[in-house]
């Protein structure tokens, strides 16, 4: 039950004065037509799904994450236990998707644990996180995460390390609206919480414009693009 | 014209150095991704969207606030800045709240919010890097992307050390630390997150807000409710429009293809809470005039203060406002109003650089006349001594003769410390009056 009501006097104060400055001065623009020519610089998906990740492979590289390619679940599982070791890192939080947690019950000597119920504390505490991305974009480098409760939602922050997931058919070229087809339907299907698109490790230059990595999110994000999945 | 705190803006040396040369790699970033991309194309679709939200804001107001509210989250209305203020106060008071953390909002500084909060008895701490810094300072954000631009790491050390108790360092990523170390615990333990709105999407209600740091995702994830404050003009028409925004806003503000960070806030999760408070303010007024309308486009990338030769030389500090620079001169009088207010325009030289660089195509020199015309009307304009010398000026240029023998009076007396212009020549060098005026050498030809 929400608590606060809606204040309908600011409604019809506001609504009001637009109204009115609109009526005082119509505009008169109509809807910019949608335009064919891509405004991106990146090849378009018709490259192939290996010149793609070349491309975004790339890109993230230059935003400071580290990528591999690897051929399927167990080479992916096979790769990713040794870094995480490597890292101290012997526990992880998984976010609750079918690659993700068939990633992480194939971890030999991590042991993972679902961050859906953990306790904010329990989770801050978790030196690795693993999530699933439902697409990459080459000429950002950057990943889309989709996160419908709590928990996942703030995985991909807590820990200093996280790692992300995900099949290298998802590669897209750009952020160009076409391309963003996992995000629009989980939008119109009336996904809640949130769609993170995420682009390397968090970073601050607020001294002296000294670029920093790991400000209050991670500084180490690792990307693992799988070639083929079967679940 | 004056810019009160000028002086006390120049006084450090350093200060001055680190703005010039920190812009200066701002602007050069920007140029080398502006280069990947089709920049002219994006920025006319940019502008064409922003006309057009403009123009048929009313409806896409009432389309955003169905779609967010059918997403779980509630939509609260402010015409003015202390209905926004109320809405947030009242939205803590009933979740019980005490203490908030803060994300990235220049919408919060313009309502001085915290202020409000503190009064209210609930604490709220900065979570932004720059923003915690100069509210341990003690100060306002100078740069609209950059707040702490202004100090120096040293200063930024003292800062620490004397408001933290830590050992004094200037070490940028031992600084770094303890604020995340800091700031750790009050996300876990705050009771409500508050962040502002980079760009609301109408036909979706999805909230996309925009960092590098991850400190706005925790602020709106980690507490149990979520306030999202937003400005009137942050709609766009659709979510598909986004992308637009993006590639430009990240290459205007921090010369990034992309930000760190990319939050669609989809309505809160089962258990949580998502407010929206739509805030005024102002706006309505600027909406109402065509003449600044554009000014409702702003992306707050901060490209014009970047670019612009008076916040290069006195700081954001100087111009007494939220909002500094090109386009803080354009809306800090329709925002605030006052006499105060009404100077900013003139706190420009009209080079036009700002528009230049505008990433939506904002004509901002135009505006600063046009508010420069309506100070005058409106009789907002500098003191007498300045209208004086106008309406003397005026007579002179009006007669030939007088022009003529005002023109050798200057020739004679401008070397000399002439009485009166003491302020003016006391961090200004005058100009050598040539030995004869042009007609003069004309005739002797």
């Amino acid at each position: 039950m929400n608590a606060v009501k809606p204040t309908h006097d600011g409604r019809a104060a506001v609504l009001g004065a637009v109204a009115a400055a609109l009526r005082s001065h119509p505009g008169s623009v109509q809807m910019p037509l949608d335009t064919a020519k891509r405004t991106s610089a990146a090849p378009p998906d018709a490259s192939g799904p290996e010149t793609l990740a070349r491309t975004f492979i790339a890109s993230a590289q230059a935003l400071g994450a580290t990528v591999s390619v690897v051929d399927d679940v167990e080479a992916c599982a096979a790769m990713l236990g040794p870094d995480l070791l490597a890292l101290a890192c012997s526990h992880v939080a998984v976010q609750s998707s079918p690659l993700a947690g068939a990633i992480a019950l194939r971890l030999v000597d991590v042991h993972s644990e679902a961050a859906q119920g953990m306790a904010l504390s329990a989770l801050e505490a978790m030196p690795c996180a693993i999530l699933e991305a439902r697409a990459f974009f080459a000429d950002t480098g950057c990943a889309l995460i989709l996160a419908d409760n709590p928990e996942d939602r703030v995985l991909p922050y807590l820990p200093r390390t996280c790692c992300i997931v995900g099949t290298l058919d998802r590669v897209h070229a750009s952020l160009e609206s076409e391309d963003q087809a996992e995000l629009h339907v989980a939008v119109d299907a009336g996904m809640r919480g949130e769609a993170l698109i995420i682009g390397g490790p968090s970073r601050t230059a607020d001294i002296e414009k000294i670029l920093i990595l790991g400000a209050h999110g991670p500084a180490d994000v690792r990307i693992y693009l799988i070639r083929e999945v079967e679940l | 014209m004056r810019i009160q705190p000028l002086a006390s803006s120049l006084q450090h040396p350093r200060q001055g150095a680190n703005v010039a040369a920190v812009l200066q790699g701002a602007i050069e970033a920007k140029r080398s991704v502006e280069g990947q991309v089709d920049w002219e194309a994006l920025r006319h679709r940019a502008h064409a969207l922003k006309a057009y939200t403009m123009d048929h804001l009313d409806r896409l107001l009432v389309q955003f606030e169905a779609a967010f509210q059918a997403r779980g989250g509630r939509i609260l209305w402010a015409a003015s800045r202390e209905d926004a203020v109320a809405h947030v106060t009242s939205i803590c008071r009933s979740h019980g709240v005490t203490s908030v953390v803060k994300g990235k909002s220049m919408l919060s500084e313009e309502l001085e919010l915290n202020a409000h909060l503190e009064r209210a008895g609930i604490a709220a701490v900065e979570t932004d890097l720059g923003e915690y810094i100069v509210q341990l300072a003690g100060q306002g954000p100078s740069h609209v992307t950059a707040p702490a631009l202004h100090l120096s790491r040293q200063q930024i050390g003292e800062v620490f050390a004397r408001r933290l108790g830590i050992p004094y360092s200037d070490d940028p990523h031992v600084l770094m630390e303890a604020a995340r170390t800091r700031l750790r615990n009050r996300y876990l333990t705050a009771g409500a997150g508050i962040t502002g709105v980079n760009f609301a999407a109408a036909d979706t209600g999805t909230i996309v807000v925009v960092e590098n740091e991850g400190n706005g995702g925790l602020s709106a994830a980690v507490p149990p409710v979520h306030i999202a404050l937003m400005g009137i003009e942050k709609l766009i028409p659709r979510l598909r429009d986004l992308p637009v925004f993006l590639a430009v806003l990240a290459r205007s503000a921090t010369g990034q293809k992309l930000t760190s960070y990319t939050h669609h806030f989809l309505g809160p999760p089962p258990g949580r809470h998502l407010y929206c408070v739509l805030v005024d303010a102002g706006r309505s007024t600027m909406l109402a005039d065509p003449r600044l309308r554009e000014a409702l486009y702003c992306i707050r990338c901060g490209a014009c203060l970047n670019v612009c030769p008076v916040y290069r030389r006195a700081g954001g500090l100087a111009y007494g406002s939220t909002y500094a620079g090109p386009i803080g001169s354009v809306i800090t009088p329709q925002l605030r109003g006052g006499s105060a207010a009404a100077q900013l325009p003139y706190a420009s030289s009209l080079c036009g650089a700002c528009k230049q660089e505008c990433p939506v195509m904002i004509d901002l020199p135009h505006q600063l006349v046009y508010l420069r015309s309506k100070a005058v009307r409106d009789g907002k304009t500098a003191d007498s001594d300045e209208r004086w010398m106008m309406r003397a000026f005026t007579w002179c240029m009006r007669r030939p003769w007088a022009y003529r023998m005002a023109s050798a009076v200057v020739r004679v007396a401008l070397p000399h410390n002439v009485p009166g212009l003491q302020r003016w020549t006391r961090r200004r060098r005058l100009p050598r009056p040539p030995a004869q005026s042009f007609r003069q050498w004309w005739r002797r030809r």
